[in-house]
């Protein structure tokens, strides 16, 4: 489980979080909805210890793999995806299937589409068999058919008691994917089981009223 | 014509020791070559050669060994280059191109003060058939260190160079990697410095990777084409040089642009 206690985190005079406290479940597929420059991707950072912070985040010791919202990879590198995938762990097989890759293995990371491309680096992430993921939308530029093999392969990780945090932007499909949400907009508007949270009035309170 | 080579190469120590020493640096090059042009650092690795020149001149003036005068700058130079890199009113080759022509301003300097202007075409061209017995055991033993050290690190260097948020990620300190890959760099293009000179050290050191590029599909592969074409290309060039009286080190960057152009032209374009 991960538990945040009293977080507060600004850019300049810019304050994103004041006093957030929350925590997050254990073996969950978890949305982090909120608008643009609600704080996901600065929350999700936090976590990963990318930037500084006041209060606690309590991770128990638990490993993190994260897939950045775009590609981080220097493209000049001659990089397989059998090699990216190979240097984190050779046994890659179940992955490689859920994920549809087994035709791209040995083809260059900038020769193939940009979901082949994003499937191949949550394969990474995935191979490191970490116990907390974090996912800072990693559906930019995904089809729909390969956005719903990457959520297939998430929900296998969390059938592997792992906490899978995505932040997530596509509101027709929260009921789809997760099993819980925390709607977020520099504080914690909601959060809960989807069935639970996934209304009206939650949607309104954290996008205002241009949803 | 090959066979007096061969000959000579069998009868004079010289030759036989200029033949080791190209075939040692181009192995060496091959490596710290492919991670500059991977890591964009091409253009840096040519202004540590110019920026050694001072050291090499001071080392001549005080009978010290070359590669100890050339590291002290090599590293000053290393050193400027990230501080001035640190201000952000600067692009990255604005650091590169003022201590380049600095240091190789100082370094001219010093020559026409100090009366070597006759040893002035060896250090910027370089003659590999100077290289002494002490020299190529240093060069070995120096090349025995950097392609170790670069074999024990060399997924942690990849991932670095090929994805440096991934990297931090999950716990590398980048900086440190950066930093090793810096100063066995800086010592892989000094160790060339006699053998080429400073004005083709970087030619030498990013041609045969950038020609390997072309036409490697992974980072290993690209390291081994090279070193693979350096060694091919030294003993030619070494060769033709020798054949017709040429300096060597231009001729076997000669051959290896040339080799450069022509995968170039006939690259397959994805």
């Amino acid at each position: 489980m991960i538990k945040i206690n009293d977080l507060s985190i600004k850019y300049d005079s810019n304050v994103v979080f004041d006093n957030l406290s929350i925590s997050f479940p254990q073996g969950a597929l978890i949305g982090l909805i909120g608008p643009n420059g609600a704080g996901k991707s600065t929350l999700i950072k936090a976590i990963d210890r990318e930037i500084p912070f006041s209060g606690t985040i309590d991770i128990n010791g638990a490993r993190i793999a994260r897939v950045f919202q775009k590609p981080t990879f220097n493209p000049v590198f001659p990089m397989s995806i059998r090699e990216l995938l190979t240097d984190i762990n050779s046994d890659f097989k179940d992955i490689v299937a859920t994920l549809h890759l087994s035709e791209v293995l040995d083809k260059q990371l900038t020769e193939v589409s940009g979901g082949q491309s994003q499937k191949a680096l949550v394969a990474r992430a995935l191979l490191l068999d970490a116990d907390i993921l974090l996912f800072d939308e990693p559906l930019v530029g995904v089809d729909k058919v390969s956005e719903k093999e990457i959520f297939k392969a998430l929900k296998n990780e969390v059938a592997k008691n792992k906490t899978v945090i995505v932040s997530h932007h596509d509101l027709s499909t929260l009921e789809l994917y997760f099993d819980y949400l925390v709607f977020l907009n520099h504080q914690i508007i909601a959060q809960g089981a989807t069935e639970k949270v996934l209304n009206h009035t939650n949607l309104k309170n954290t996008f205002g009223a241009t949803l | 014509m090959i066979g007096q080579f061969i000959s000579d190469l069998t009868e004079f120590q010289f030759l036989q020791i200029a033949l080791l020493s190209l075939l040692l640096i181009s192995i060496t090059s091959s490596v710290i070559g492919s991670f500059a042009i991977v890591s964009g650092n091409a253009l840096q690795t040519d202004a540590l050669g110019h920026a050694v020149i001072p050291g090499v001149v001071l080392s001549m003036i005080f009978k010290v060994p070359i590669l100890i005068g050339a590291l002290v700058f090599g590293f000053l130079a290393n050193w400027l280059i990230s501080k001035i890199q640190l201000e952000k009113r600067f692009s990255k080759d604005v650091s590169i191109g003022i201590v380049l022509a600095t240091f190789f301003s100082i370094g001219t300097v010093i020559v026409y003060s100090s009366g070597l202007t006759r040893q002035y075409e060896e250090i910027l061209f370089g003659n590999v058939l100077s290289v002494s017995k002490f020299d190529l055991v240093t060069i070995l033993l120096i090349s025995i260190a950097i392609v170790t050290i670069v074999y024990l690190n060399f997924k942690k260097l990849k991932l670095v160079a090929f994805d440096p948020d991934f990297a931090k990620s999950i716990g590398l300190s980048v900086e440190k990697y950066q930093k090793l890959l810096m100063i066995v760099s800086t010592i892989g293009i000094i160790l060339a410095i006699k053998s080429v000179g400073v004005i083709l050290v970087s030619a030498f050191v990013v041609t045969n990777s950038a020609s390997s590029r072309i036409f490697s599909h992974s980072f290993s592969a690209m390291i081994n084409n090279a070193a693979i074409i350096g060694v091919i290309n030294s003993i030619l060039g070494l060769f033709i040089s020798y054949s017709f009286d040429l300096p060597a080190g231009p001729t076997i960057i000669l051959l290896d642009g040339v080799l450069f152009f022509i995968l170039f032209l006939f690259r397959r374009v994805s």
